[in-house]
């Protein structure tokens, strides 16, 4: 299916195209810096591709290449299902044409690549830093700026121009209704009072800040910064083994810790084709629905607080320390799980797991059923849920809206039935949708979507066989003790595994999942050391909160707290 | 009209639904617990401080290679039978209690134990020293060869 995605494009965009290729099922196409916007509108417009939903944008360097980056847009087509990549390469300093004029979400992701690499974007509407500070020199994800380099900033960046705070009223189509009288200029802002929202504010739940332009109640317009919670995971991760990144990817989104575990290992074991056995299959499915559960209590649960719903938090929270007990048995930690390894897991579930589990699960199916009970007709909260932070379909794909959010819009896109990964397809569940895509209905989408994932926790745990839960893949599994002790090739092999780590064949590939957020997407390059050459997380919710500015435009600064509660942002995910 | 009169139905029942469930909670026994006088099981599993039993470490490095964040430092004299292991220490600071560090242990001597209130004003304090003379490092063949002889 790749092949003919790729003579599409080949047809359309002829001399231009320098390489292509559909290593692990996704089709990549190389062209020419020229012909790039060209091949995006085409991969988007064209009725054979139809890719709308455009996932990432993503900076590779190869310092010693002549054309030094690797510029990457990964799409993925709704319709047909096709992940098709389009890369192009540049030089150090040479402008790349934006792609934010075809997809919304191309906005901060390419605000991204200038970031960390340097990469300028021609016609780009907004083109600043994103996660590190303003201030900052150099670019950080180049591979000559120095791991252990640190800066220091402390000018805080004013979101909101002078220009914006003036006329933005003019300049977001709102007129003053002051036209007969004459009016000084600082009088005229002196109307609008510009909010800061954070970085340290208990309803942004993580450290993000939000300028905003207020008319009485109403926000005008208003600017996002995010980047507080940045910990170089990327960075960091090309100087660790591939087995010592995992501890890294419960900080991701530390409210799902198990998921992102579970997405990393497949991401790399789908880099080098590794099968689990079937036991290990079956857990990860269950403890990534665990994790999702836990996600959707914690999101639903602060969601409610914010609009003043208290008790309910304290319901879900409750039911939470249910499930974390049983993870704790588990795995000994509750938030910084670590359950998975590349080719297995950590320990086999422990003795009495499932009847535990299945105690625990009652009681989160309790707390649901009594705070859908106590919200769902709930006059107050329909009053500050309905129609509040809504947006359509196809503006929700425009800006690379994935996971419940979408659903919540009347998407059935979820990468578990979309395109199954590790035995998903074998498990019975539906996807539950919304119709208008506001916060009620992504509450109650969260809602159903935890009674789903609670029946795949209940078939997986009637499937547990016993059997191995490593994979007998020396190249990844460290040999049983008695190996190493009498034979020189077991020792061998378990000391190889540590000093060197295990050695990911080169090459280049996308692994994704559905995390609690939306897709979870992990592009890996590999040159076939030890370590991986390039990381890049997919984090579901950077792209929708890039779209915070549009969804609250018109609202109350009490909606805008609203709106983010349901988004679910999780600043570790956002800003790595 | 009638979304009036179902509006004000639904406005009165939810709060009644509502006070219903809040009242059964006031029956129920409270879920905290008072932590520093009362403390939960911990389980088998628990990860809390990370502790070697130097008379079974073999001073190979593999917990200090295999440690994402580098909080083991091994430090060692001599050559082949000389040699001593000077010191073996591991920086809480640093420790992520990810467990990476005793999994390729050849002698599972470096385990995770179930200590985990250890706070302490300074942080050189938690740079925890397990060895103090110079140590013998463990020899796992000789140790089976003794057990036999003895057997």
């Amino acid at each position: 299916m790749s092949r003919r995605a790729l003579e599409h494009i080949a047809s359309e965009i002829g001399a231009d195209v320098v390489e292509t290729s559909d290593e692990l099922g996704d089709a990549s196409v190389t062209v020419r810096p020229s012909a790039l916007h060209r091949t995006l509108e085409f991969c988007r417009d064209d009725p054979r591709l139809r890719c709308d939903l455009l996932l990432d944008v993503i900076g590779v360097d190869y310092p010693d290449r002549a054309e030094r980056f690797d510029v990457i847009y990964s799409m993925r087509s709704l319709s047909t299902g096709e992940r098709v990549r389009v890369k192009t390469r540049v030089a150090d300093g040479e402008p790349v044409s934006t792609a934010s004029d075809l997809w919304n979400s191309a906005n901060w992701a390419e605000r991204e690549v200038y970031d960390l690499y340097g990469v300028p974007f021609s016609d780009h509407p907004d083109l600043r830093r994103i996660l590190t500070h303003h201030e900052f020199k150099g670019h950080a994800l180049r591979k000559d700026y120095p791991i252990e380099k640190g800066q220091m900033c402390y000018v805080p960046e004013k979101l909101l121009t002078d220009e914006e705070i003036r006329f933005g009223p003019q300049l977001y189509g709102r007129t003053m209704d002051r036209s007969d009288a004459v009016v000084e200029e600082e009088e005229i802002s002196s109307d609008y009072l510009t909010v800061n929202l954070g970085p340290s504010h208990p309803a942004t739940h993580g450290a993000l800040r939000i300028e905003a332009l207020l008319d009485g109640e109403t926000i005008i317009h208003s600017k996002s910064e995010i980047g507080y919670l940045h910990r170089c995971f990327e960075k960091e991760s090309e100087d660790h083994t591939w087995q010592q990144i995992i501890p890294y990817t419960d900080r991701l989104n530390y409210v799902s810790a198990l998921t992102n575990n579970v997405g990393y290992v497949l991401a790399v074991e789908k880099m080098m084709a590794i099968e689990v056995p079937e036991r290990c299959q079956t857990i990860r499915v269950l403890v990534a629905e665990l994790g999702r559960i836990m996600d959707h209590l914690v999101c639903v649960g602060t969601n409610l607080v914010d609009i003043g719903a208290l008790t309910n938090f304290w319901y879900f929270f409750n039911a939470r320390e249910h499930l974390y007990t049983v993870v704790e048995r588990m795995c000994g930690e509750r938030l910084t799980t670590s359950y998975t390894r590349i080719g297995g897991l950590y320990r086999d579930l422990y003795e009495g797991f499932e009847d535990e589990l299945r105690h625990s699960l009652g009681k989160v199916e309790e707390a649901i059923g009594e705070v859908t009970a106590l919200v769902q007709r709930n006059r107050i909260f329909m009053d500050r849920a309905v129609g509040i932070g809504a947006i359509s379909q196809e503006d929700a794909i425009n800006w690379g809206w994935t996971g419940p959010c979408l659903r919540a819009t009347g998407v059935d896109y979820d990468v578990r039935k979309a395109s199954p990964y590790g035995g998903y397809e074998t498990y019975d569940f539906d996807i539950p949708v919304g119709e208008n895509g506001d916060v009620y209905d992504r509450v109650l989408c969260r809602i159903e979507e935890m009674y789903q994932s609670i029946g795949i926790v209940n078939q997986a745990m009637d499937r547990l066989k016993p059997g191995p839960i490593f994979s007998e893949d020396r190249r990844v599994t460290m040999p049983p003790k008695d190996e190493v002790y009498n034979s020189i090739e077991g020792m061998m092999n378990h000391f190889k595994l540590v000093f060197e780590g295990i050695q990911v064949p080169a090459g280049e590939g996308y692994g994704f999942s559905e995390g609690a957020n939306g897709e979870l997407g992990f592009f890996i390059v590999s040159d076939g050391s030890g370590n991986p050459y390039r990381i890049k997380v997919r984090p579901p919710c950077f792209p929708i909160f890039s779209s915070f500015t549009e969804l609250v435009k018109g609202h109350m600064v009490s909606d805008a707290i609203a709106t983010l509660g349901g988004l679910n942002i999780i600043a570790g995910e956002l800003d790595r | 009209m009638v979304k009036f009169v179902t509006d004000i139905w639904d406005t009165f029942s939810t709060v009644f639904k509502g006070m219903g469930i809040t009242a059964r909670y006031m029956r129920k026994k409270p879920v905290t617990q008072q932590f520093p006088e009362e403390r939960w099981a911990l389980p088998d599993r628990f990860r809390g401080f990370v502790h070697n039993d130097v008379p079974r470490c073999t001073s190979c490095t593999l917990c200090a290679k295999a440690c994402p964040v580098d909080c083991i430092y091994i430090e060692m004299e001599g050559k082949g039978k000389d040699r001593r292991m000077t010191r073996f220490a591991i920086d809480y600071n640093k420790c992520i209690w990810c467990s990476l560090c005793t999994e390729p242990c050849p002698t599972n001597c470096i385990t995770m134990s179930h200590d985990y209130d250890h706070s302490v004003y300074l942080r050189e304090k938690l740079v925890y020293e397990f060895v103090g003379d110079p140590v013998i490092p463990f020899k796992p063949k000789k140790a089976a060869r003794e057990e036999e002889a003895e057997a």
